[in-house]
Parts: structure tokens; C-alpha cells; sequence
């Protein structure tokens, strides 16, 4: 077990998809993001990348001060629109933090399968296959081949 | 103690756009060369587009900035103090590893900005000084484009034809056409065709993160392989702390560490500096010495001063009437200069070119520009593969306030002190990109947008590093002359972006490379001295 690994307890996580969930809400017949991402999938990524492991720890710790969900015996027991403003106070107060948290969720949720086939994005590698080179159609050059060079001679 | 190594006759420190061109160039005309880069070359399957977690990657380990990239390679930045954040990449090939290869050149005009506009100076050279070397460069890293531009000078025949325009480009093409505006097709040093056994592109699209296929030109691909033929000799993950002087008025060699921290005297006949607009100012202040405190080649004052970066807004286009915009290159499709060259109606000083972008790449990366909440999948839906933008790229001023110095207590991993950027956009700089933005919202919505989305400026802009060695007649005004020899060390030579005595209002890459071009055409005309 890595040292990182040692510092992720259930209850911070459980919080950390409390959170997902608002940022990304459920669609269609998809759940939000929390209950979408496994956490095998937020492990992977904070144990991957320090960036997202040391601002997970300040954010986890901010949301457990902040004096609204504090006064109300947590975040989760805050109602929906509550939880969104506690979050947009952290986004203002600590954007980095709060950014690094974001991009992870939607590293983690636009990776997953379920999601990739609802929003019809099939090329998960780019390479090799790409996409078809045309060629290029000179007509599009015949009105602009008409003007008269107008470049400063110095 | 101190590794010692034989002589050399030219020492290139920087594998980068202008470091790999010059090492060419003097390698065969003969001259030994040794090159000392802090990176590593990168393998192509490394790249990301080649993984399924392609921006996963791009977002980390291969991000443009690199106080969160974090590679061994790279040093540490203090950007508490500037608007911008100054991007690279620390590799052979340098920051050309994630350029997006769009290489329009300077105006004539670019060159006489103070004749012209009364502003900041003059360059000892113009672009007829240049235009050689432009097309020896072109030549090298294989352009794709088409002559008859009218907003810029003819040009040499393109090594390929231009890049398809897509349905998107095309799109935005026949907008600037119906308000009588110019645009022209981008000359981009991505392959149309096969060159020089680098293969055509195959359209994956995010090219900013490395180029498997070799389509995009980069220096590592272009230049370098051909300078080892000839015989010059690379020595990667090598740091430079140190450029060495004797009380001659001479430089006689470079400290340098190698990856296991050992440290290295590599003595030259004559050294050239390519380590970018940040890394040369950082290495001659960090040179400094009883006799020279303010650091090598500064009797002038001005290293590290006169920092530019061009100042760049976008505003993207949503659209119905056109879909996966994220196929095809990013930024090298079209390009206006309507608005280039200076106009006193404006109220502001220069210009700007209109650089089209593609979609914003995967879904991860349209995901991170939409909010959050509630209506975080409508709008996804609405901009995913449906955006197209227009960046202006704004010509950006010398001043003496925004410039490069050594941190004072940030250091890299061999404890050599890092750079401290101070940067502000100028108001003339605004005023130019509130002009740009409310002209690109107009091409836009003759487009068809149905939405307009502005980015009034844009911090992580920081691609282009220049003005601060900067190039001049004067010895007490500028840093090196106009074959960019330093006043102060005739054996020491500086040919990357710091040698820029103004901006101009495009993308520095071609201009870089003339200019260390003419540089190395001067030392193998003119300095036979350096040769053993
Ligand atoms: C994301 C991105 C997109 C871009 N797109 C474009 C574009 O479309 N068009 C364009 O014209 N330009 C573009 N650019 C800018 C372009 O990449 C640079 O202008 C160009 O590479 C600068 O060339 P250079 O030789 O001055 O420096 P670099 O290419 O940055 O090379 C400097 C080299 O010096 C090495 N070095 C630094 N310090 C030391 C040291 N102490 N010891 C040893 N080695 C050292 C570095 O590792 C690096 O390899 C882009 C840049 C980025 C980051």
C-alpha cells in the first residue's frame, strides 16, 4: 500500500461523491456522477496524480469547516440548493482546490462506458486510425484571390 | 568535483525550435558541435493520443504548463506576479513537441514599429534580411500552404498543399468573404501530403500534445536527426547552470548537471543560447560573477526586461449547422489580418491576427468549459463537436515592467534558482483585444453562431517568450547586435525568442528560426575563428 493510499478513509470518500453528485446531476437514465464513478475509478486518479490526491485532502477538510454545513450537522444533510451554494463558495474561496476536484470528477465520469455511448463518442484512441484527410478545395480561395495586396512596404 | 570534457567548437545549449535549426546548419558547414538539452528525446508511442486515456494525459502528465506538468526535465516557475503563464516544453524539440505548428510570419512592418507607430524600436534587420531563411527553415520543417496571400508579402512556393478547410473552416471562410474581410488558409508545418518520409496527417485532431505519426513537424523530427548525421553530437538530460568567461571578454564554456546530479565543464570556442525567452535570460542572470553582477551580457541592463508573451482573447462560435468540429488539426486552418497593421482610428497601437480553432478536443475537455450543475448536460450537448473559435492574437509592446528575474528562494532539482515572471497586459493591449473581440462576434454570427461565447483574456496563453535579450544596435539599450553576437561577449550568441525587439501580431515560431538561421549563415561566413 502506497502512502497516499493509506490517507483515503470510506467516510471522505463517501463525502467526495456527495459532492460529484451535484457537480454532475443524473441524465436520461444515467445516475450523477457519485453514484456513477466507482471508487475504484477516484482511487486510481488520486493515487495517479498528486495534484488531484493533495487538493482532494484541503477540499475534504474545507467542506468539513465550512460553517453552513457545520450548523446543519454536514454537507450531507444540506438540501440541494444548499450543497450548491456551499460549493460555489469554495469554487470562489479556493479555486484551485476546487478546479483540481472538478476536473477529476470529469476525468472519472467521461470515462466511463455508459456515458461515452450516451454522448456518441466512439474513437476513445485517436491513433492510429484518425479521421479522413480531404483534400483541400481551392474554390473557396476565389473571392479573397481578388483583393489587391494591401501589406505595409516599409 | 567537476567532469571535464574535450573542447568543442560550438556549444548550443536548448534542443528547442532554434537550438536543433542552428545545430544543423553549422554541423554541415563543418563546424563540431556539442549540444547540451535538459530533457530527453521523447518517444512518439509516448504520446497521448496514442492511449485511450489520451486527456487524462494531456491534462498531467503531458500538460503545457509546466509548474503542473512537473517532469523531471522541467524547472519551476514563480507566476504569483503575471497575467500570463508562461508554457513549454523541456525535451529535444522543445516547446515544438506541443505547438500546434500554425506559422504565419512577420509583417515588413513588424520590423519598424517605432518609425511607423512612434512606439518601442525599431529591429536592426527586416523581413527582406529575413526571407531567406524563412524559406531554408520552411524547406526543413515542410510547409503546407498556398502563395497569393494578399495581406502578406509572395512567399517561395509551399512545400505541400494547403490543408483541407473542413466543412467548419469553410464555414468561416465564406463569413469573411461576405463582410469583406481578409482570410487566407493557415501555412502550417502539419503534412497535407507525405514529406521527407514524415507522413500526411490523418486529422486525429489534439496535435498540441505530440505527434505520433511525425505529421507535425517538430525540431527533434526535423532538424535533429539530420544534425547527428552530420555529426554534431546531443547530450540529453543535461542542465546548464552556468555560462564560463575568462578576462578577455570571452565565454570559454558551460557547467552543466547530468541527470544523476554530476556536474560537468564543457569548454567552446563559441556558445550559442536556446533555452527560450524564459530559460536564457534565467541562465545569464544566474552566470553572474565578480565581474559581471548583474549577470553575463547585461551591461546593458535590459536581460530579462522587455517580456512578451502576445496578449490573446477568443471568443467561440456554438453552432447547429455544423458537427464534430474536433476532427482535423486545431489551429491550422484559417487566418485573417484585417486587422494587422496599425490603424490610429482604433485608438490602439498595432494589430492582431484572427487565428481559427477547432472544437475544444474530447469530451473531457468540452466537459471542463462548460459550468457545473444543473445545466451542466444541456450546455455539453449544446457545444459538444458544435463550437468553432476565432483566437486573437494580439501584438504585444516591450516595457521594461514585465520581465524575467531569478527567485530568490524557488530553486529546480539541481539547485539552480528558477525564473520569477512579472507580467501585466497593458492597456493598450486590452483595448486591442475588446477591438478583436467585438470583430470576431461578427464573423461569428455571420456565421451562423446561435451563441457566442467571449474569453475577454485568456491566462493560460503563454505559448510565445520573447524580447528579453533583445536584439539592437545600441550595446546600452540592447543585448545582442543584429546577428544576434552579444555586445558584451563577441563568442557568445543568442537566437531564441529573447532576442524579439517587439511581438509582432502572430506566432513567433518561423521568425525564430530565420533569425538562428541567419545567425549560423553569420558564424559560417564570418567566424572561422571559431572553428578548430
Ligand atoms: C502549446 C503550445 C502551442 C504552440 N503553438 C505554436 C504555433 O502554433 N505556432 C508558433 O509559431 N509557435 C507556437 N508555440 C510556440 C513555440 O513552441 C515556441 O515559440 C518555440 O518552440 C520557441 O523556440 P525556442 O527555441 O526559443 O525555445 P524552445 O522550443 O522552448 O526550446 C528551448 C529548449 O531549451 C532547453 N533548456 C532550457 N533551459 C535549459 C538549460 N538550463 N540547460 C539545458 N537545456 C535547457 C529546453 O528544455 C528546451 O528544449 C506553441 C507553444 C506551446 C507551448
Amino acid at each position: 500500500m502506497s502512502k497516499n493510499q493509506e490517507h483515503i478513509d470510506k467516510s471522505k470518500l463517501s463525502l467526495l461523491k456527495k459532492v460529484m453528485n451535484i457537480l454532475i446531476p443524473e441524465v436520461d437514465d444515467l445516475p450523477s456522477a457519485g453514484l456513477l464513478i466507482t471508487d475504484e475509478k477516484i482511487l486510481e486518479l488520486l493515487y495517479k496524480y498528486n495534484k488531484y490526491f493533495s487538493s482532494y485532502n484541503k477540499f475534504i477538510n474545507a467542506i468539513r469547516l465550512d460553517p453552513n454545513c457545520r450548523a446543519s450537522g454536514g454537507f450531507e444533510s444540506l438540501d440541494y440548493e444548499n450543497k450548491e451554494i456551499v460549493l460555489k463558495e469554495l469554487e470562489q474561496n479556493i479555486p484551485e482546490i476546487f478546479n483540481n476536484i472538478l476536473e477529476m470528477t470529469l476525468l472519472a465520469y467521461y470515462s466511463n462506458n455508459k456515458v461515452l455511448d450516451r454522448i456518441n463518442w466512439k474513437r476513445k484512441t485517436l491513433q492510429p486510425e484518425g479521421w479522413e484527410l480531404e483534400k483541400f478545395n481551392p474554390k473557396i480561395l476565389d473571392k479573397i484571390k481578388l483583393r489587391e495586396p494591401f501589406w505595409k512596404e516599409i | 568535483m567537476i567532469i571535464q570534457h574535450d573542447p568543442t567548437d560550438i556549444l548550443i545549449i536548448g534542443a528547442g525550435a532554434a537550438g536543433a535549426a542552428v545545430m544543423w546548419d553549422l554541423s554541415q558547414a563543418g563546424f563540431k558541435v556539442v549540444c547540451l538539452e535538459q530533457g530527453s528525446r521523447i518517444q512518439p508511442d509516448t504520446y497521448p493520443v496514442n492511449h485511450p486515456n489520451w486527456e487524462e494525459l494531456a491534462l498531467n502528465d503531458w500538460n503545457y504548463n509546466p509548474n503542473i506538468r512537473k517532469n523531471s526535465s522541467d524547472y519551476p516557475i514563480n507566476t504569483e506576479n503575471t497575467d500570463i503563464n508562461p508554457l513549454m516544453y523541456n525535451a529535444v524539440g522543445g516547446s515544438t513537441i506541443h505547438w500546434t505548428a500554425h506559422i504565419p510570419r512577420f509583417h515588413p512592418s513588424d520590423f519598424n514599429v517605432k518609425s511607423i507607430d512612434g512606439i518601442a524600436d525599431n529591429w536592426p534587420i527586416n523581413y527582406w534580411d529575413l526571407e531567406p531563411y524563412y524559406d531554408k527553415n520552411d524547406e526543413m520543417m515542410g510547409v503546407s500552404g498556398i502563395n497569393g496571400d494578399p495581406a502578406n508579402p509572395k512567399r517561395s512556393k509551399r512545400q505541400m498543399p494547403p490543408l483541407p478547410l473542413g466543412n467548419d473552416g469553410e464555414l468561416i471562410a465564406n463569413a469573411f468573404d461576405s463582410l469583406g474581410w481578409h482570410w487566407w488558409p493557415s501555412d502550417a508545418n502539419v503534412n497535407s501530403i507525405d514529406y521527407k518520409g514524415r507522413k500526411a496527417c490523418n486529422m486525429c485532431g489534439p496535435l498540441g500534445h505530440g505527434c505520433p505519426r511525425q505529421s507535425k513537424a517538430s525540431t527533434d523530427i526535423t532538424y535533429v536527426p539530420y544534425a547527428i548525421k552530420n555529426g554534431a553530437e546531443l547530450r540529453v538530460k543535461a542542465r546548464v547552470s552556468k555560462i564560463t568567461t575568462n578576462n578577455k571578454g570571452k565565454v570559454t564554456g558551460a557547467l552543466y548537471y547530468d541527470k544523476d546530479n554530476n556536474e560537468h565543464f564543457q569548454p567552446a570556442n563559441g556558445i550559442i543560447l536556446a533555452m527560450n525567452g524564459i530559460g536564457t535570460p534565467r541562465i545569464l542572470l544566474n552566470s553572474s560573477s565578480n565581474k559581471n553582477p548583474n549577470g553575463l551580457s547585461n551591461s546593458s541592463g535590459q536581460v530579462g526586461k522587455n517580456l512578451m508573451f502576445h496578449v490573446y482573447a477568443n471568443a467561440q462560435g456554438i453552432f447547429d449547422n455544423i458537427k464534430e468540429t474536433y476532427k482535423g488539426p486545431l489551429a491550422t486552418i484559417i487566418m485573417s489580418q484585417e486587422f494587422y497593421e496599425s490603424d490610429k482610428k482604433r485608438g490602439f497601437y498595432r494589430g492582431y491576427t484572427f487565428q481559427m480553432n477547432r472544437g475544444m478536443g474530447g469530451p473531457i475537455h468540452v466537459s471542463k468549459s462548460v459550468n457545473w450543475g444543473k445545466n451542466h448536460h444541456k450546455e455539453f450537448e449544446n457545444k459538444f463537436g458544435k463550437s468553432l473559435g476565432l483566437g486573437i492574437c494580439g501584438d504585444d509592446l516591450p516595457e521594461e515592467s514585465n520581465y524575467v528575474e531569478l527567485d530568490p528562494i524557488l530553486k529546480d532539482s539541481n539547485g539552480i534558482p528558477s525564473p520569477k515572471i512579472h507580467y501585466k497586459v497593458s492597456a493598450n493591449s486590452r483595448k486591442l483585444l475588446d477591438h478583436g473581440l467585438k470583430n470576431a462576434e461578427i464573423v461569428l454570427k455571420q456565421a451562423g453562431a446561435k451563441e457566442i461565447i467571449k474569453s475577454e483574456h485568456d491566462s493560460e496563453a503563454g505559448w510565445h517568450l520573447m524580447g528579453t535579450a533583445r536584439m539592437g544596435k545600441d550595446p546600452k539599450t540592447s543585448v545582442v547586435n543584429e546577428n544576434c553576437q552579444s555586445h558584451d561577449l563577441e563568442n557568445l550568441f543568442i537566437v531564441d525568442g529573447s532576442v524579439f525587439v517587439t511581438g509582432g501580431g502572430v506566432n513567433p515560431t518561423p521568425t525564430i528560426q530565420a533569425i538562428a538561421l541567419k545567425t549560423s549563415n553569420y558564424i559560417i561566413k564570418s567566424r572561422t575563428d571559431l572553428k578548430s
